[in-house]
């Protein structure tokens, strides 16, 4: 096991070197001078030259590459232009409603792809399961900030029962935190619980094809225990990788439906950066993401192998 | 046109979202000459007017019909779609193809793609259009960037697959150059996971592009796109929910016939294969294809 983590930790590092690589050629694919770019038209030549300075763009780009890489490596992010902190000071700042959202649509998610998706394996080409795969297939079509709108317009604006944007701290009690996150957590969730409840059922199909399955019908083991203790412990390890993707498709996701809810998180600072041209907040947002993505996925392998007893590494 | 057979007779539901995209893309081909208002004629007195016979979806912020813009929208929409599906089947098909039949350079390119991967596709699309500046062109170069790495990997695994049957070791042992063993013995074989995979993009990208507009990084108003349409209409939400709610439906529309039509197609040539939405319904046997390993 500690090999095997060892391994994969060492698989890392030419991803990370690539994710670096990507993303620092994403800043220079900026057409014109950045520095130029983003101090706007008004600027100076003075201003300009002294910005490029700052940033180290009058060097040789392999040069700027590689302070870049050792500055990453000591955990900078840079400065952001506009906002006059650190990036990473930036992210930390940005990250509570973030974070909260992910993991509130996640659990969502799971808590109702899981059991649809258990029964439409259970009833497999029923009515039932026909209704649940064109549901299925909805979710991953719908954009999550159009089905954000809609819930707006029907729980925030006709009916009242929820705000319609804007992030209330848990430190100002947990239901208002909850009511300010729900609709956007609803609409994240909507796509996630797609995408899972659809590996769940395929998964409890495999399983339900297996002999031990079989075997405990034979001995007259229920249904609802055969689904319950056999079928559905089973289908969850398949399901465990899903769920790393799906963390990180919410981070993605999240970018646009916090612009819908007014949410101050990390899709927020994105998108005003992107209209302040604050490059190296998008940059580091975008890192940063990444790397998130990558060691959760991780994670979830550790897990997988740690969970299931037929994986021997 | 067999295809088009098997496809009404085992997937009805499939078969009528093939119909609804052809009227989608027909409509969005023919919007200038339909009998509508055209999708940029403001009129300020018309401003926000629910759905009437005179305008069926009713107007927008500058009272301009929303049926006309929605229809409109679909020619740049549709257009993106296509173009990143092409885009990132060309580039995924080259990459996946060199990958898999020449192992020198498949270390290198996969571990390249895996970086790619490594980042959520929206948001990678996002910084590179953020970086690039908004325009159709380079949505579609950040889109089809951000996705072509998926084609070229179910490309790779159908080629090393390929690569060890008989026939391919075959035309090798006849002499055949290499560009007519990949094009005529593996591409060929390879093509209805690519095909399936291609759908799929041009979903994705049709959802990107409604999200990149949404966010104003796609084509800029007044040119008309799905995505553009919501962000002028979002803040009309609780006064003009219409505005909301047809161009969301385009879109919604749209993608679900794709994947709808994606999912059928992979199901009937491979009953096998575990796609991006899982397997399929087990009973279907399709015209069995080989059965790509996973990538």
């Amino acid at each position: 096991m500690a090999r095997y983590i060892a391994g994969r930790l060492a698989a890392l590092v030419p991803v990370l070197l690539v994710v670096g690589v990507t993303v620092f050629t994403v800043l220079h694919l900026i057409p014109g001078d950045p520095a130029s770019v983003m101090l706007g038209p008004e600027a100076s030549e003075a201003q300009i030259a002294h910005l490029r300075h700052a940033l180290g763009l009058d060097r040789p780009l392999p040069v700027q590459l590689a302070l870049w890489f050792g500055r990453l490596l000591r955990g900078d992010l840079g400065q952001s232009i506009f906002l006059r902190e650190p990036v990473g000071r930036a992210i930390w700042q940005h990250l509570g409603p973030t974070a909260s959202l992910t993991v509130l649509a996640e659990v969502l998610a799971l808590a109702v792809a899981l059991p649809s998706g258990v029964v439409a394996a259970w009833k497999q080409d029923s009515r039932y399961d026909q209704v649940f795969m064109l549901v299925v297939l909805l979710g991953v079509s719908v954009p999550s900030f159009w089905t954000g709108l809609n819930l707006i317009a029907v729980f925030a604006v006709a009916l009242r029962l929820l705000p319609v944007a804007g992030y209330t701290p848990p430190s100002a009690g947990v239901g208002p935190w909850l009511a300010s996150l729900l609709l956007p957590a609803v609409a994240l969730a909507f796509t996630q619980a797609g995408l899972i409840a659809r590996i769940v059922r395929d998964a409890t199909i495999d399983v339900l094809n297996e002999d031990y399955i079989r075997t405990a019908r034979s001995k007259g083991v229920g249904d609802a225990r055969i689904l319950a203790r056999h079928a559905f412990r089973n289908a969850l390890i398949p399901t465990l990788t899903v769920v790393g993707t799906s963390l990180a498709n919410l981070l993605s996701g999240a970018v646009v439906t916090e612009t819908v809810f007014v949410l101050p998180g990390i899709g927020n600072l994105v998108v005003q950066s992107i209209s302040r041209r604050d490059y190296p907040v998008i940059e580091g947002v975008v890192l940063f993401v990444a790397v998130v993505y990558v060691l959760v996925n991780l994670l979830v392998d550790v897990l997988y192998a740690a969970l299931d007893p037929r994986i021997r590494y | 046109m067999a295809f088009a057979r098997l496809l009404v007779r085992r997937r009805p539901l499939a078969a009528g979202a093939l119909g609804v995209l052809v009227l989608v893309a027909l409509a969005a081909v023919a919007s200038p000459w339909l009998p509508l208002p055209p999708p940029n004629r403001i009129d300020m007195a018309a401003r926000l007017l629910p759905p009437s016979p005179g305008h069926p979806f009713g107007t927008d912020n500058f009272g301009r019909d929303v049926l006309s813009r929605v229809i409109a929208s679909g020619r740049v929409s549709l257009a993106v779609g296509l173009a990143v599906m092409g885009l990132s089947t060309v580039v995924g098909t080259g990459a996946g193809l060199a990958a898999g039949y020449y192992g020198r350079v498949d270390g290198v390119l996969m571990r390249v793609l895996d970086g790619v991967m490594a980042f959520p596709a929206l948001l990678l699309a996002i910084a590179l259009v953020a970086a690039l500046g908004a325009s159709a062109r380079n949505e579609v170069i950040a889109i089809a960037l951000v996705y072509f790495p998926r084609t070229a990997r179910i490309v790779r695994a159908s080629t090393l697959q390929l690569k060890g049957r008989s026939f391919v070791e075959a035309a090798v042992a006849l002499g055949e150059r290499d560009a007519r063993i990949l094009g005529d013995h593996i591409l060929r074989n390879a093509l209805p996971p690519l095909i399936v995979q291609s759908t799929f993009v041009f979903a994705e990208a049709i959802l990107a592009d409604a999200a990149l507009s949404f966010l104003g990084l796609g084509v800029r108003p007044p040119t008309p796109t799905w995505g553009n349409m919501l962000d002028d209409a979002h803040i009309y939400v609780a006064t003009a929910p219409w505005f909301v709610i047809f161009p969301g439906v385009a879109i919604v529309l749209t993608v679900l016939c794709l994947n709808l039509v994606g999912d059928a197609v992979r199901d009937l040539t491979d009953p096998h294969a575990a796609g991006r939405f899982g397997r399929g319904r087990r009973r279907l046997r399709g015209t069995a294809a080989g059965r790509p390993e996973e990538a």
